[in-house]
């Protein structure tokens, strides 16, 4: 897999930029260097025409026979810039007849026009400038060999590219080096964060922050913190659940131990009796715990209308042997069109835990009151009871996940009212304590948001 | 061996009544702090087995009211919690033993055990008195390669008296040392282990002091 690497990006990206900048200029170069040459070479075709034209043809024929000892070689190395080199050059009469030509000179036909022209030669391509004698009535051509020109416009190419080619590769390392130290503080930084220990969840506080990185390690603090306190959250949680988890194992561990040493038939009874009675509270532990981490993942997507009047009377009918059997007289109150989306399940758990503390908690001859009531807007259900109560108090934490009242003579985990609340927040609603019945006991209302037109 | 449990776990609780009873302790189990604190004003305990999660008065309440009172009673702190915080914070506020659940009831009995020797200033579980040795854990003395059996109490009887010998105790003391709270005394048990174990282990050993109780004197030698 390759990795994504901001070294090799500026790395490819600056030598990128580099190469092409410098191949663009290379180029300009290039050809502002050819043009001049070309006009410099052009320049000295006219001089030398302009000089030949002051001799007379005689004087001009003794040049040409001079000139049959060098002959002109356009390939020859001796001398790249042909500036010293003699022109070779032919004298026309105005009929079209040749009177004389150099030595170095291209078997050229006539060419009537004045002036500058780029001709074909016997294959060759030649540059020429001819000029006319008014008086004389003849004219002269000079030539020369274009390749002749381009010679010196390669080989300056050529030295430039030379340059390039030393350079490129310095320049690709020094822009690498540059790279690598200015990413230091990233790397030092990524170091930092890597050498830490999983359980180290401070904030980080290197001595020196890149402004750039500055915005990262910002909000790398903030998960930081995010991530501390859910984890002390969850650390907290694990201690209550050992504790909780531990006591009944414990006493079944122990009740058991107390089986096995019994010398009577009676007691060895009685602690079996005690061993099953500790399994099934701590069945109930752990399923209770088990249902509060399947809440965390509620899911919304299978939602259905809940008339929660008929869910009220439903988790009464099931707990009215219970509660007559404490002697507690339990009444529904049910509004109609009291339906709210959400899951039917969780919903009669939530009101069965509450109704589960009521009958718990109820003294014998009391009276629990389940009413379920459409407010505007929203749909209310509240369980009341006359029973033991609660203290203003520890109202207060009796969502907090094992929590129990001290002094609590009934048997509990702690969690009924956790999952109670976690599932009034799931449906998006709110929990609240207060007073029961005539000032006495406990009394619990949730409210729900649930627009009239649900149904 | 009297002793007094503090734990507010109705099954937890009573099986370790019932394992430290069957161990030939007298064990009075209370439910929570307020009434630990009233048992421990009221009665003389040899060691306290506490839960530090308690309803009302929380165990290391009790055990910094017990210490605030100057009684170096043992205290036993059986609790879930289990990191070293707790164990130092219980240590420091004065408990001598800490034992973590879940445990095995052979183990609690081993500690009270230990517990109780060290109060009494000896290291090993054996208390001797002149030419016996009495090993409380297996009910025997052994005498010049003989060894004889105890019944439970007659042991709690002798080890009561041994630990304090010099000192006349009177027959309530030992009923106490006996029975928990809601055990009946039958009215003429200690009459009748003390006649056993001087049958068992010879007439010399346990004087009785008219008007007031029962003696092993002090150990000559």
């Amino acid at each position: 897999m390759k990795r994504f690497s901001i070294q090799r990006r500026l790395l490819l990206l600056l030598i990128g930029s580099l190469v092409l900048a410098w191949g663009a200029m290379l180029a300009a170069g290039y050809g502002k260097a050819r043009a001049e040459i070309h006009e410099l070479a052009d320049a000295r075709l006219q001089q030398g025409a302009r000089t030949l034209m002051a001799l007379d043809l005689k004087r001009l024929a003794r040049l040409a026979h001079a000139d049959a000892a060098m002959p002109i070689d356009a390939d020859a190395d001796a001398d790249h810039d042909g500036s010293s080199r003699p022109l070779a050059f032919q004298a026309w009469g105005d009929n079209g007849q040749l009177l004389l030509a150099s030595a170095g000179a291209p078997a050229a036909t006539f060419w009537p026009d004045e002036g500058y022209a780029t001709r074909t030669i016997d294959g060759r391509d030649w540059r020429s400038y001819t000029l006319r004698d008014r008086r004389h009535e003849y004219r002269v051509s000079v030539l020369e060999p274009l390749a002749l020109r381009e010679h010196p416009v390669h080989e300056l190419a050529w030295r430039m590219g030379q340059v390039l080619l030393w350079a490129l590769p310095l320049l690709a390392a020094l822009v690498w080096i540059s790279i690598r130290r200015g990413l230091e503080p990233l790397a030092r930084l990524s170091d930092a964060i890597g050498l830490r220990d999983a359980g180290n969840l401070e904030p980080i506080r290197p001595p020196r922050i890149p402004a750039e990185a500055e915005t990262v390690v910002a909000a790398l603090n903030r998960l930081l913190e995010r991530l501390a306190h859910s984890l002390d959250k969850e650390r907290a949680f694990t201690a209550d659940a050992a504790h909780e988890l531990r006591t009944p194992l414990a006493a079944i561990k122990v009740q058991a131990e107390v089986a096995l040493g019994a010398r009577d038939e009676e007691s060895r009874r009685r602690a079996i009796g005690q061993v099953i009675a500790g399994v099934d509270r701590s069945t109930h532990l752990a399923e209770q715990l088990l249902l509060l981490a399947r809440l965390e993942h509620a899911d919304a997507a299978a939602w259905q209308p809940v008339d929660l009047g008929r869910v009220a009377a439903d988790v009464v009918a099931r707990r009215a042997g219970e509660a007559a059997a404490k002697g507690l007289d339990v009444e529904v109150a049910a509004a109609p069109d009291c339906t709210l989306p959400g899951d039917p399940a969780t919903l009669a758990i939530l009101l069965d835990n509450l109704l589960d503390n009521a009958i718990k908690y109820g003294k014998d001859g009391g009276h629990i009151r389940v009413g379920v009531r459409r407010d505007p807007g929203a749909v209310s259900l509240s369980v009341v009871d006359d029973g033991e109560g609660v203290g203003a108090a520890d109202r207060a934490r009796l969502r907090d996940r094992f929590f129990r009242v001290a002094g609590s003579a009934a048997p509990g985990s702690g969690l009924g009212l956790s999952i109670v609340e976690k599932i009034a927040v799931a449906h998006g609603g709110v929990v609240e304590f207060d007073a029961g019945l005539e000032g006495r006991g406990l009394g619990v209302s949730v409210r729900f948001d649930a627009p009239q037109a649900q149904r | 061996m009297r002793l007094l449990l503090v734990e507010d776990d109705p099954i937890l609780g009573d099986g370790v009544a019932a394992g430290l009873k069957q161990a030939g302790f007298t064990v009075d189990w209370t439910r929570d702090g307020r009434s630990a604190q009233l048992a421990l004003e009221t009665t003389a305990y040899e060691l306290v087995v506490l839960d530090l999660g308690l309803p009302r008065v929380s165990g290391m309440d009790v055990l910094r009211q017990l210490r605030a009172r100057s009684s170096d009673l043992p205290v036993l702190i059986l609790t879930a919690r289990d990191t070293v915080d707790d164990r130092v914070a219980g240590l420091e506020a004065g408990a001598d033993d800490y034992l973590v659940k879940p445990f095995a009831l052979s183990e609690l009995v081993a500690r009270i055990r230990a517990l109780h020797r060290r109060a009494h200033g000896r290291s090993i579980d054996a208390i001797r008195y002149r030419d016996m040795v009495l090993v409380p854990d297996s009910l025997t003395v052994t005498r010049a390669d003989e060894t004889i059996t105890l019944s439970g109490r007659e042991c709690a009887i002798l080890v009561e008296l041994l630990e304090h010998r010099g000192t006349a105790l009177s027959r309530a003391r030992l009923e106490e040392s006996l029975y928990g709270w809601n055990e009946e005394i039958e009215s003429n048990a200690v009459e009748v282990h003390i006649s056993n174990l001087r049958k068992k282990l010879g007439s010399d050993l346990i004087r009785t002091i008219r008007g007031v109780g029962y003696l092993v004197p002090k150990d000559a030698a």
